[in-house]
């Protein structure tokens, strides 16, 4: 499933951002990307990426804006924020408005950003699945019930 | 995600560095967390078999057992129990193969804040709870599927029993007519057995003359969409294996699916309803046609049916007589016993027979031999009544017919033997009153006193001839006669005979037709039938007289005793009040009358029928109460008409001079005979037996110009004595008088050479006329 999906990376600083991208092609995603939140949630609103990694500290719209958009006009779509291994607090205060996980810089090891995306991507998948269960089972009991009465 | 981590969760950690360990369990345990400590891998995994913990936090490197070991421990005795590993930093290879072995997540030294750690449990945990969620959704689901499946299966095998074991032949086919699903009674209806035929298309069970149809019917039912033409049921054939069509009705139901339709057809083999159809045609068309009258009611009486010949019968159509009792028919004729005796015959459930008098609409009875049996149902219950019967009024009006002609024959029997001696003794009386009268003293009262008497002998005379007319013994010289100048000129007399609020209809059909009879018999029977017709209508009315030629057919030529053929019919028809029924058969009975006493003699309509019968014809009358009467006269009509000479008639009496050999056994009847013929100028010679007319004629002097000899006497009859002379001189002219002329045979009076007959009492006239004629004949020498 990595194969086909897409990728927003929202980075300000280059090199990093340079970096990120080049190791997710290379595993295989497509990705987007962004140098900062006012072209990130652009690119997101225009091309509806499957996940956003998104640098928590940014010049205009930072990495909070961002999420708080993303929040509201699709909660379903998993964000994982990046943050400096100093600033541990937001990272955990981003976790606390929602995002869905957290990567610190610097990147120790590209492997950490491929295993947050994964992990999020399943827990996106096991909720809509357990959404979907939830829904079929309400379903299920209405038209039993519909039977029964 | 916020979620507060649950207070009954169980977070082993195995961890060898007892600073890192302590500190981290402080500070889940602050957090609401449960914690089991290990200091090593061995001791882990005995803690963590043991107690089961909810989740298992495990550093990597330790000594003896390390992290790797309980990984794969933990993971293979419960792969469902979230495991994170603790790493160094710079050590992301053991990572990646702990993720490898199963690790939930990871977490790497140093920690630089707890909340790391508290919010990757929280994620594996959670994780944990959605995996555990799903899969018990999941397993409710299949569990679900699979009972439904199991429901649908079972509900299949009931349905799939229920069409397989079907008596009819339930088809399934596809879009293209392809057969695709076949049951037992298709197969036994059309032989095929599934093997042969799922597959096939659908045009192998259709006769080929109906393919194109059928092909169309199918792409027309395709096209209207599905159901349009369901729970219709059709009549079609169909085409068994071994090649002979057989009649089916079939039920259709289709259905849509994706992206074609299906068709099932419900066969059924109707050669048993068509042959019980055709079988029930049958019987109803020999109902139909049955010359016997059929009536079917219901339990109750009530009529449900009706066959044709009721109606002809009857006269009440199938739709008046269905749903009316039967007693519309009733007569009457019957005291109340007899139709409760039928019934109760009939309601015990057996069959009654018997003869019955009914009533057509029109008022008239007729007479039925009639058969009613009961109809039970199943269980023995009378559901209907069928009767069976046979107009015998045809029967009947034969035998009675007969019966009749019988007594008529008898009564004339009787009446001409009579009659016959009453004759020759009034015939003595009035020959003496003849010779008494001359002798009589011109100024005597006894010459008024024999006139008195000789008034009251013609009378006599006249009713013994009226007698022997009625037992059609009188006098027969019949000749062609037109029929219809007779009738006109008797009209004519009789016109002013009638009073005239009598108004006369004349419809002479036939003008030219001629009948052998003699004019008086016409004018007798014509007088007669019209003066009976003017009596019954003496307040008014209307007399009609047809005459018209007719072709009689068999079956009535037969009832009345007729050659079939062509016939003068001479119908009089008066406007009176009809004849009573039961006296119908009574009025041509001699001395049978309705006029009061001293009015009639009774004789008229009895001469009339005998005049007929003599000539070969028969009298019918049918009569209806305040309408009227009518007498159908029929005549055997002659099919060589003649031309005839006019009749004329005159009072002269031919004189003669030539001598004559009377002959008779009765010596009064040779007085007055020998006064008549002296009387117009004859010489006469008497003799009072065959032999002494003989002798006397062989040495008689003055020889002898004619013999007039009676026909019945002692020793020799008229008959011989005439063939005895003939046979000496065949110019001799030899009459026969006679007073009764029956079992005379005129062939052989011609062959014995006689001349002519003359009846007695014999009238001077006739016999003046005949000798005449005779003597002035050209062929007499």
């Amino acid at each position: 499933m990595e194969q086909t999906l897409s990728i927003l990376t929202i980075e300000d600083e280059p090199l990093i951002r340079q970096g990120i991208v080049n190791y997710l092609e290379d595993q295989g995603y497509t990705v987007l990307e962004a140098g900062d939140g006012q072209e990130g949630l652009e690119v997101f609103r225009r091309d509806k990426p499957d996940i956003l990694l998104v640098d928590l500290q940014m010049p205009v719209i930072d990495g909070f804006e961002v999420l708080d958009v993303v929040q509201q006009e699709s909660p379903e779509t998993p964000v994982i924020v990046i943050s400096g291994v100093g600033i541990l607090q937001q990272a955990a205060h981003a976790v606390e408005l929602g995002a869905w996980d957290f990567i610190t810089k610097p990147i120790e090891d590209m492997f950490i950003v491929k295993h947050a995306i994964q992990k999020s991507w399943e827990r996106a998948m096991l909720v809509q699945e357990n959404k979907k269960y939830r829904e079929k089972r309400k379903r299920h009991t209405e038209e039993i019930h519909e039977q029964k009465s | 995600m916020n979620r507060s981590p649950e207070s009954s969760i169980t977070i082993l950690i195995i961890e060898d560095e007892m600073m890192i360990r302590t500190t981290t369990a402080a500070y889940l345990e602050d957090n609401g967390f449960s914690i089991l400590e290990a200091a090593n891998g061995r001791e882990g995994l005995e803690k963590f078999r043991r107690h089961k913990p909810d989740f298992v936090l495990v550093d990597l490197r330790m000594p003896e057992l390390d992290g790797f070991d309980v990984l794969k421990a933990v993971t293979k005795e419960s792969p469902e129990t979230p495991i994170v590993v603790v790493s160094g930093t710079g050590t992301i290879d053991d990572v990646i193969e702990a993720i490898r072995l199963g690790a939930w997540d990871f977490i790497t030294k140093p920690i630089h804040d707890m909340s790391i750690v508290e919010h990757t449990i929280t994620k594996s945990w959670e994780r944990s709870l959605l995996l555990q969620e799903n899969r018990q959704y999941r397993e409710y689901l299949e569990d679900e599927v699979y009972k439904r499946t199991r429901e649908v299966k079972e509900s299949e095998a009931k349905f799939r029993s229920i069409v397989q074991t079907a008596a009819e032949g339930i088809i399934l086919i596809d879009g293209d007519g392809s057969i695709i699903s076949w049951n037992q009674g298709a197969a036994k209806t059309f032989g095929y057995t599934e093997k042969e035929i799922i597959g096939q298309s659908v045009e192998k069970l259709i006769p080929e003359r109906y393919r194109g149809g059928h092909t169309h019917a199918l792409q027309y039912l395709q096209s209207i969409g599905i159901n349009n033409h369901t729970g219709k049921n059709l009549e079609l054939r169909g085409l068994h294996k071994e090649g002979h069509e057989l009649p089916l009705e079939l039920s259709l139901v289709s259905w849509e699916a994706s992206d074609t339709n299906f068709f099932c057809g419900i066969v059924r083999d109707i050669t048993e309803r068509k042959k019980a159809e055709e079988e029930k045609s049958r019987l109803v068309a020999a109902v139909d046609q049955a010359t016997e009258v059929i009536v079917i009611t219901d339990k109750d009486g009530l009529i449900q049916y009706v066959n044709p010949a009721f109606e002809r019968i009857t006269g009440y159509s199938y739709q008046e007589a269905v749903g009316q009792n039967p007693r519309i028919l009733q007569s009457n004729k019957h005291d109340p016993e007899f139709y409760k005796s039928l019934w109760d015959t009939i309601s015990k459930g057996q069959v009654w027979q018997g003869h019955i008098i009914n009533k057509r609409k029109n008022g008239t009875f007729f007479e039925e031999e009639m058969t009613i049996s009961p109809i039970r149902d199943e269980t023995g219950t009378i559901f209907s009544y069928v009767a069976v019967k046979y107009d015998v009024t045809h029967e009947i009006q034969m035998e009675k017919q007969l019966r009749q002609a019988q007594k008529m024959e008898a009564i004339g029997t009787l009446a001409g033997g009579i009659a016959h001696d009453f004759n020759n003794i009034l015939f003595a009386m009035l020959g003496y009153i003849e010779i008494l009268k001359d002798m009589a003293p011109k100024d005597s009262p006894m010459l008024d006193y024999l006139l008195q008497i000789r008034k009251a002998g013609v009378r006599a005379k006249d009713l013994v001839r009226q007698i022997l007319t009625f037992s059609r013994q009188g006098e027969q010289s019949l000749q062609r006669v037109i029929a219809a100048p007779v009738v006109k000129e008797s009209l004519k007399l009789l016109r002013s005979s009638l009073p005239t609020t009598i108004d006369i209809q004349e419809n002479i059909f036939s003008p030219m037709t001629q009948i052998m009879a003699t004019p008086t018999q016409i004018q007798q029977i014509f007088m007669n039938l019209c003066t009976n017709a003017g009596y019954v209508m003496r307040k008014g009315g209307t007399l009609t007289v047809e005459l018209v030629e007719v072709e009689l057919d068999a079956d009535f030529a037969a009832l009345h005793d007729l050659k079939k053929g062509r016939f003068l019919k001479l119908s009089i028809s008066d406007t009176g009040d009809g004849i009573p029924p039961e006296i119908q058969d009574r009025i041509f009975e001699p001395f049978f009358t309705t006029k009061p006493q001293g009015e009639g003699t009774g004789m008229g309509l009895a001469m009339v029928h005998g005049i007929v019968k003599n000539l070969g014809g028969t009298i019918t009358v049918s009569s209806t109460f305040h309408q009227g009467t009518t007498f159908d006269l029929y005549f055997p009509a002659i099919m060589n008409p003649k031309k005839i000479p006019a009749l004329t008639e005159s009072n002269f009496l031919p004189q003669g001079k030539e001598h004559i050999l009377l002959v008779d056994d009765d010596e009064m009847v040779i007085k007055v005979e020998k006064v008549l013929l002296e009387d117009l100028g004859y010489q006469v010679t008497t003799a009072t037996n065959g032999p002494e007319a003989l002798e006397i004629f062989h040495n008689t002097s003055v020889p002898f110009d004619l013999v007039l000899t009676d026909l019945t006497m002692p020793k020799m009859t008229g008959e011989q004595l005439a063939q005895e002379l003939t046979a000496i001189f065949p110019q001799l002219p030899v009459l026969l008088t006679t007073g009764f002329n029956e079992g005379l045979n005129e062939a052989s009076f011609k062959k014995a050479g006689i001349r002519a007959l003359l009846a007695k009492p014999i009238e001077q006239k006739k016999l003046a006329d005949t000798l005449h004629a005779i003597f002035h004949s050209p062929d007499n020498n």
